[in-house]
């Protein structure tokens, strides 16, 4: 499994920005097979940078109806990564837009 | 801001804007926050977007907007310090250097001219004169419009002057042509509606009579359809009636609320001698305005000049009712009339641009009062409400309009006060 397949995508919300800004602190979602361990090779890998810590959550999809069927949308994995105060991350800046 | 004017020929200047840092970062500022209120960004709440997020989501909408504010806000200020007056919208340029952050308008304005000696210009105009035959004409006109239609008495033929209603039916090759003919059309002999040897042949048809006319249209005839045709005309004589003139007498005169005929006479002079004078004071303020433009050479500013022609064009179009015109018939009204409307259009605006000067040197002006007045009278003119009127002329924002043109006929009798106006003897 490579970096490619473990980052997913930036979480990118109100909330997500919050906590970039009080605590440095990025979101992604990542694959569901992902430690923290490869998580954090991944993202000093992929945005040179350095991480302090990761935390992950599983989060689970929302179910979904229409009509008469019932669905559910996929579960994901979810990961807080906090980085060293001196790195930044631009994706999150809006540089990605 | 700093602004610097330069001349580019007479009617042209170049007026380039520079902005200080802090105007620009004022309107960024307030684009900014206006958009922070709308902004909606997936992931956000409407209004609670960050700033970066919003200026890399809305560059280009940013870039605009601020150019577009940048000469909004400050153009009109800048015009007013560079005290250049354009007609027309001015070209805008933009400067986006690393120091040098403003826009270039290019402008045109009225030329400043010298003003001829625009005092006791001389003009030469015919006397007023109102001879007894244009009274006796203007009483022969109000004889056929009070005149009376009567049966005719006696069983004659049709003839001159007559009111005639016919029943015709056209017929070419022997067979009846479509469209052409109807059951009852009624007819003034001798008024020229028809073809004239159509009206001939009626002359002296009676009542009842039925008769065969043969008429070949002209090539030129503006029905295209029978253009070049002969056709025979079967023709009825359903109707003849008589117009019965009114006696000029006292009688007359006081049916038209005069005394009597002497008043009738006076009265009428009196009329067409306003009508003349009315003429005359139009030829008059039209030599003078010639005369001053011939003497002093006058650059048109082109827009203006491209706009004036436009607006003739459009009119003459809308007096050809303009919709039902082909798109190639619309061409050649177009090519056909643009060189006499150039030049006239290029005459009057000469003539503005000089009756504007002068009414700036001469300080003729006019006040809100004054367009009110105005309002008035057209309003009574028109004998329509003076509301309307006046929320016609604000909804179409005609109140400057009115205004110049307020300036324009002042100026303009200022002039004629000021001419040597010599009769020819």
């Amino acid at each position: 499994m490579n970096e490619y397949d473990i980052i997913r995508r930036p979480i990118i919300t109100e909330k997500s920005t919050l906590l970039k800004d009080n605590g440095n602190q990025y979101v992604f979602e990542v694959h569901r097979g992902a430690n923290k361990i490869e998580i954090k090779h991944a993202v000093e890998k992929l945005f040179k940078v350095k991480v302090l810590s990761v935390s992950v959550s599983n989060t689970e999809g929302k179910k979904k109806r229409l009509g008469r069927f019932a669905g559910k949308r996929s579960d994901w994995k979810k990961a807080i990564v906090k980085l060293s105060p001196k790195d930044k991350i631009l994706i999150f800046e809006g540089a990605g837009a | 801001m700093k602004v610097q004017v330069e001349n580019i020929d007479s009617v042209k200047k170049k007026v380039e804007v520079l902005l200080l840092e802090e105007e620009i970062n004022a309107i960024r500022e307030s684009i900014y926050s206006e958009l922070q209120k709308q902004a909606k960004i997936k992931g956000f709440r409407p209004g609670k977007v960050p700033r970066p997020m919003i200026i890399s989501y809305y560059k280009d909408y940013i870039n605009d907007e601020l150019k577009k504010r940048m000469v909004q806000e400050t153009m009109y200020e800048a015009l007013n310090e560079a005290k250049v007056n354009p007609v027309g919208q001015p070209l805008v340029d933009f400067i986006d250097e690393a120091d040098r952050q403003g826009y270039v308008l290019e402008c045109e304005v009225l030329p400043d001219i010298e003003l001829p000696p625009y005092k006791g210009i001389e003009v030469e105009v015919e006397q007023i004169k109102v001879s007894d035959d244009e009274v006796a004409k203007r009483i022969e006109g109000l004889q056929q419009m009070h005149a009376e239609i009567v049966a005719k008495e006696s069983d004659r033929g049709a003839r001159k002057g007559d009111l005639v209603v016919i029943k015709y039916q056209g017929y070419e090759d022997g067979k009846p042509v479509k469209d052409i003919g109807t059951e009852a059309y009624p007819l003034e002999l001798g008024s020229s509606t028809l073809m004239p040897e159509f009206e001939n042949a009626l002359m002296g048809m009676k009542e009842n009579e039925e008769k065969e006319i043969p008429v070949s249209f002209p090539e030129d005839y503006p029905d295209k359809d029978i253009a070049k045709r002969t056709l025979q005309f079967k023709v009825m004589m359903k109707e003849i009636k008589e117009k019965r003139l009114p006696e000029v007498n006292d009688e007359f005169a006081k049916d038209l609320n005069f005394d009597n005929m002497d008043a009738l006479h006076k009265g009428l002079r009196d009329e067409i001698l306003k009508e003349k004078e009315n003429v005359r004071g139009r030829e008059i303020a039209q030599k003078i305005m010639d005369a001053l433009i011939g003497g002093v050479e006058i650059p048109v500013p082109k827009t203006l000049l491209e706009r004036r022609i436009a607006a003739m064009m459009e009119e003459a179009k809308s007096r050809f009712k303009a919709d039902r015109l082909t798109e190639e018939e619309a061409k050649a009204i177009d090519e056909r009339f643009r060189e006499d409307f150039e030049k006239s259009a290029e005459a009057r605006i000469k003539g503005e641009i000089l009756v504007t000067k002068i009414s700036e040197k001469e300080g003729i002006d006019a006040d809100e009062n004054d367009v009110q007045e105005r309002i008035k009278k057209i309003a009574e003119d028109a004998k329509r409400p003076l509301n309307d009127v006046r929320n016609f002329y604000e909804q179409y924002n005609l109140l400057n309009n009115l205004r110049s043109s307020i300036i324009e006929e002042r100026t303009i009798n200022f002039l004629r006060d000021n001419a040597v106006i010599k009769e020819k003897s």
